[in-house]
């Protein structure tokens, strides 16, 4: 039972385009969890959900929908919070609960919706293709060129955001640029873990390599490794338990942090 | 090198600063004063291009401009080491920390005097560490302007004389400087530094020295000794 799971096609699909969703989401992470933006991730899952229920009804792939919905949405909600009036929290709400509301009535309204809205809340891993496969290896090449790149500004992004309009950088493009590569990742994220859970892809990592106060780089590096390692294990145990994988995922993050957690409380309590 | 001409700041239709005019040559040192709310660090955003002017004109000829900012407005909850915020400051930088880089951040930390902070958290360091860690960050550089706001206020008078020491030796090799203060001391002030006392108006522009003999025995706001 244990070993057999690696001769499904399906079950190997899913330990890759889990692993790649986990590598991104964790590597994106600290930049927005430490920004202040853990709510665009949540945000941003809502508003996926409207484009795939658009895209189930439009089209054969809902997830090309699904793409295009979450980008402009998330422009949309950089653009509202930039705007002196409303703030960022604000905005997100504003914005992700119109799209789910949106979502909602266009199910009741059209007969024959035959996707299961179950599957779109939770997400449905082993039912994964190639063709999902190609968009998140796509989507994890740019997302990895993007911090390569613009790591030194995205750093001071969340250090000190002033400075870098001093360095003649434009922030305000680095930050849409950050918000359009997570909602790729959260579209790509709702279809494995599903509307629901996705957030927690983009929370939990940072919440647990930060436990461990080191460098940022180093602090990054944690992140990435205990996503995928979370990922990995929750997608091989969930199988023969027959559990969800989306919901294990969660669950193992939670256990992991709570470790260290503990591990930081003792440490710090030894070291006094 | 910094050109301010008629400037005026509204912010809601109250004004913050008023008809400001002002040049500074490069090499100046500047230390701007005043009392709570009078525009200082208003007219800084200004010259730092983080806000727009109302009206008027502002030009500044530098090529690089060091900033430090009140150390409150850094984000202190970040998992970060001193390393790397001062690393920050370069505008060379790879992925990978070169070895001249990391001997010339370990020389200012000694020359700070906390020399063994390179590995640490900076969410860990006191007030007055993070505000050396973040004044390192700022020239390490070597800025032509460099800017500081509030630079001593988490310092103990000790380190505070060494600190305008440190400021007068960068100035001595060309660095343009323009300080926000509340606390002028003479001890540290030198008769061809400038003084611009600001109360949404300049209320005096020039030395130094004639600044403590003729304005400040009439301004309670600020000591001077």
């Amino acid at each position: 039972m244990w070993i057999e799971i690696f001769t499904y096609n399906f079950m190997i699909f899913a330990f890759i385009i889990g692993g790649l969703v986990a590598l991104v989401t964790a590597l994106i992470s600290p930049f927005i969890v430490l920004n202040n933006q853990s709510m665009l991730a949540d945000g941003l899952a809502h508003t996926s959900f409207l484009g795939f229920v658009i895209g189930v009804i439009l089209v054969d792939q809902p997830i090309y929908i699904a793409l295009i919905i979450a980008s402009i949405a998330s422009l949309l909600i950089k653009f509202i919070s930039s705007k002196a009036s409303i703030n960022n929290d604000a905005a997100i709400g504003v914005v992700s609960s119109l799209s789910f509301a949106i979502g909602l009535i266009i199910i009741s309204v059209t007969s024959g919706f035959n996707v299961s809205i179950e599957s779109l809340m939770t997400g449905s891993l082993l039912t994964t293709n190639i063709n999902d496969i190609i968009i998140t290896s796509v989507l994890a090449a740019i997302t990895f060129s993007f911090v390569l790149i613009y790591y030194r500004y995205l750093y001071q992004n969340v250090f000190d955001k002033e400075n870098i309009v001093i360095s003649r950088k434009k922030s305000i493009l680095l930050d849409y640029g950050l918000s359009m590569i997570s909602a790729l990742i959260i579209v790509v994220g709702v279809k494995i873990v599903g509307a629901l859970l996705v957030s927690s892809l983009i929370i939990f990592p940072t919440l647990i390599a930060t436990q461990f106060k080191r460098s940022f780089k180093t602090t990054i590096l944690i992140s990435v490794s205990t996503s995928l390692a979370t990922m990995l294990f929750s997608i091989y145990i969930s199988y023969p338990l027959d559990i969800p994988a989306s919901s294990t995922v969660v669950v193992t993050n939670a256990s992991v942090l709570l470790i260290a957690y503990l591990y930081r409380y003792f440490k710090g309590r030894l070291v006094k | 090198m910094i050109h301010i001409r008629d400037l005026t700041v509204k912010f809601n239709q109250i004004s913050v600063l008023e008809n400001i005019s002002v040049d500074v040559n490069r090499g100046e040192i500047v230390h701007i004063l005043g009392p709570n709310g009078s525009g200082k660090t208003t007219l800084i955003k200004i010259l730092l291009g983080l806000i727009r002017p109302t009206s008027g004109e502002v030009k500044i000829a530098s090529t690089r401009i060091g900033y430090l900012p009140q150390i409150i407005k850094v984000n202190a909850n970040f998992p970060t080491t001193v390393g790397e915020v001062i690393y920050s400051g370069f505008s060379q930088q790879s992925l990978l920390m070169k070895k001249q880089q990391i001997a010339l951040i370990k020389t200012w930390l000694t020359k700070m005097e906390i020399p063994d902070l390179f590995d640490k958290q900076f969410s860990e360091l006191s007030g007055g560490q993070r505000q050396r860690v973040l004044l390192i960050r700022a020239i390490i550089a070597k800025p032509d302007l460099l800017v500081l706001d509030e630079p001593t206020s988490a310092l103990d008078p000790e380190f505070r004389r060494h600190f305008y020491e440190i400021i007068n030796e960068l100035n001595m090799e060309g660095m343009t400087i323009l300080n926000i203060t509340h606390d002028l001391d003479s001890h540290y002030v030198n008769c061809s530094n400038n003084v611009l006392y600001l109360d949404r108006k300049v209320r005096y522009y020039g030395s130094a020295c004639d600044f403590q003999n003729d304005f400040g025995n009439k301004e309670h706001h600020h000591h001077v000794d």
